[in-house]
């Protein structure tokens, strides 16, 4: 007989997996960001031996870092020299003028004993040269265990005062990994912060996993498994690593998305018949079928208030994105431009429709349409992208691409003039689903 | 008596010709047990058939993957005829189960695939059920782009990823 054996692999929270860390690269488009220089921190740990840690996560790397690949800055090089200043009444502003420097970061790390540290530092105008910082802030008591999320919030800090809008440094990002061995191939849910760095894997399986959403309040990932050869929905809790099954009907499972208030997905099924966008109340366990007929519909996305969803469907003979509103159920087309149009999502404020694209070449690429004027801009180049993910602030698009024989993620700002590839060593990475914000403001 | 002949007529007589009531080997198919219900038998002979050998219709049901054009889950004549052999096993097999599995090629939206897929798979459960095979019998399922067969980028790995596998099961 052909019965065929499926089982779990692993479903375990654990560090016992092997982690790939990801590695971010910039592959082009020019940085017209805010010209800033990071200078190395101060630190004088030369004797103690917590010193490698600290060399290890490198805070003023770590921010340098941050700024530059958010595509609206450009980090200044900076060597550590002996003569680099120390405090603000150190800074030479023309100095750091002529260097190219619009903004200066400077900082330190002080050991206090028993492990731990004081790590300050001050945002400094170089075209101001009387005024305070723009930002001068000591963190208390610090293990060095705690300065790589520091770093981003120190991250998130200065983007926030010189741009104006939350930083995206402190949030994270799930995806799914494929590993094709010789007689299996593993399927595993992991995440990571959002620069790729301290990746866990969540949930490894032999049999496909897709389309992981963190909750709005970033406790949660829902994600559809293919366990038994059937799809399911379901939600593992990141702290505890606990599965829970949602759905599990005959046909299509799928596409789960969070309402804003965390209180519903829309997922599809497909159990009456074509895929369909239902309301899942996470409480009851409830259905409410919100769209009917015989196409396709299928990747539901919020609009962020709440009201509305988006919505791919073939209703017009090629996949367009539509909007069905909430209460009265009337839907609408919004998508006119080719004739491939798909994977809706809106920045927050709800002026921009990110989307997977086909373009007249052919290539499949991430698109971006303003909602009021209904203009297209197409912002990557390769010929297979597809999922986009928006980062919390709306700002940066994360996405899976397709790079030889490899699946990577790439990353561009929504103006499409900044891109970076977030490869992995070996696995192949997929689906990737930026969190909400994770850290207060 | 071809196979493709005895679908129709039971779809014609409105299956009350069942495989239950229509006992003995698979290709002595006019040995029906219960004549009067087979009567359909006869009037039916004029519609075209192919008559398959043994040999033939078993190596027609060790075809487990289908191909499919691209953005298309219609089934092309050379696949129906794989697929009459498989409704043929499938009576002769009354405690068999099927489940097909639907697959498309890497381009565009996961979960966009997975409907395509699903169509895929839909199309061949749904012919195998015109030739008489119970709809509880069949399962489909959609792995969308998922799982392909060819891990290469081109025309060639696309064309044979798009597919629908057979997975027989007791």
């Amino acid at each position: 007989m052909l019965y065929r054996f499926v089982f779990v692999l692993m479903l375990l929270v654990s560090n016992t997996l092997v982690a790939k860390p990801l590695y971010i690269e910039i592959t082009g488009g020019q940085n017209i960001g805010i010209p800033i220089a990071v200078v190395p921190f101060t630190s004088v740990l030369a004797s103690d031996p917590i010193d490698r840690a600290v060399e290890v996560e490198n805070i003023s790397e770590i921010i340098k870092r941050d700024l530059h690949n958010s595509g609206h800055f450009r980090a200044i090089n900076v060597v550590k020299e002996q003569n680099n200043p120390k405090s603000v009444s150190e800074v030479n502003h023309g100095y750091w003028k002529n260097y190219g420097a619009a903004d200066l970061v400077i900082g330190s790390i002080i050991p206090k004993g028993n492990g731990l540290y004081d790590v300050s530092f001050q945002l400094i105008d170089v075209y101001n040269n009387n005024a305070e910082p723009l930002l001068s802030i000591r963190f208390k008591d610090k293990y060095p265990s705690q300065f790589r999320a520091l770093a981003h919030y120190i991250s998130d800090l200065i983007f926030k005062k010189l741009t104006g809008v939350r930083g995206f440094f402190s949030t994270r990002i799930a995806y799914i990994t494929v590993d094709r061995y010789k007689n299996e191939t593993v399927h595993t849910l992991t995440i990571a912060d959002a620069d790729g760095f301290n990746d866990k894997p969540l949930v490894a399986a032999n049999y496909p996993l897709m389309s992981p959403r963190w909750s709005p309040d970033g406790k949660k990932i829902s994600f559809v498994s293919f366990k038994g050869g059937r799809s399911s929905i379901n939600l593992v809790t990141l702290a505890t690593g606990k599965i829970e099954l949602l759905t599990r009907y005959p046909g299509i499972n799928g596409a789960p998305a969070w309402s804003p208030n965390g209180q519903q997905l829309a997922i599809v099924l497909s159990k009456d018949g074509a895929p369909k966008i239902y309301l899942f109340d996470l409480a009851t366990h409830e259905l409410r079928k919100l769209t009917s007929g015989g196409a396709i519909d299928t990747e539901p996305f919020w609009h962020p208030s709440g009201q509305s969803i988006l919505f791919t469907s073939n209703r017009g003979g090629k996949p367009q994105i539509y909007r069905v509103v909430l209460q009265t159920g009337e839907v609408q087309r919004i998508t006119f431009n080719g004739n491939y149009n798909v994977t809706p999502s809106v920045t927050p404020d709800g002026k921009q429709l990110i989307m997977l694209h086909q373009s007249e070449k052919g290539a499949y690429n991430i698109a971006v349409q303003d909602l009021t004027s209904g203009r297209l801009k197409v912002i990557t180049r390769a010929n297979l992208d597809e999922s986009p993910t928006l980062a919390p602030n709306g700002m940066m698009v994360l996405y899976g691409t397709r790079e030889t024989t490899q699946n990577v993620l790439g990353a561009v700002t929504l103006d499409g003039k900044f891109r970076m590839r977030l490869p992995v060593q070996d696995s192949n990475v997929k689906e990737p689903s930026w969190s909400p914000f994770l850290v207060d403001d | 008596m071809s196979i493709k002949k005895l679908a129709a007529v039971l779809l014609v007589s409105g299956v009350t010709c069942v495989m239950i009531g229509c006992g003995g080997s698979k290709h002595q198919k006019t040995a029906c047990n219960d004549v009067d219900n087979c009567t359909g038998v006869q009037s039916v002979a004029a519609f075209d058939g192919e008559v398959l050998s043994p040999e033939q219709e078993t190596n027609l049901v060790s075809q487990r993957v289908l191909h499919f054009a691209y953005d298309d889950s219609s089934l092309s004549s050379a696949n129906e005829r794989v697929l009459t052999a498989h409704a043929q096993y499938m009576l002769d097999h009354p405690s068999m189960a099927l489940t097909i599995k639907g697959h498309t090629d890497e381009r565009g939206s996961r979960d966009y695939n997975v409907a395509l897929g699903e169509r895929r798979a839909n199309s061949v459960g749904r012919f195998l059920e015109t030739k008489g095979v119970p709809s509880n019998r069949l399962t489909m399922v959609s792995y969308g782009k998922e799982q392909p067969v060819n891990l290469e980028s081109n025309e060639a790995a696309w064309a044979e990823n798009r597919r629908a596998e057979l997975d027989y099961n007791e």
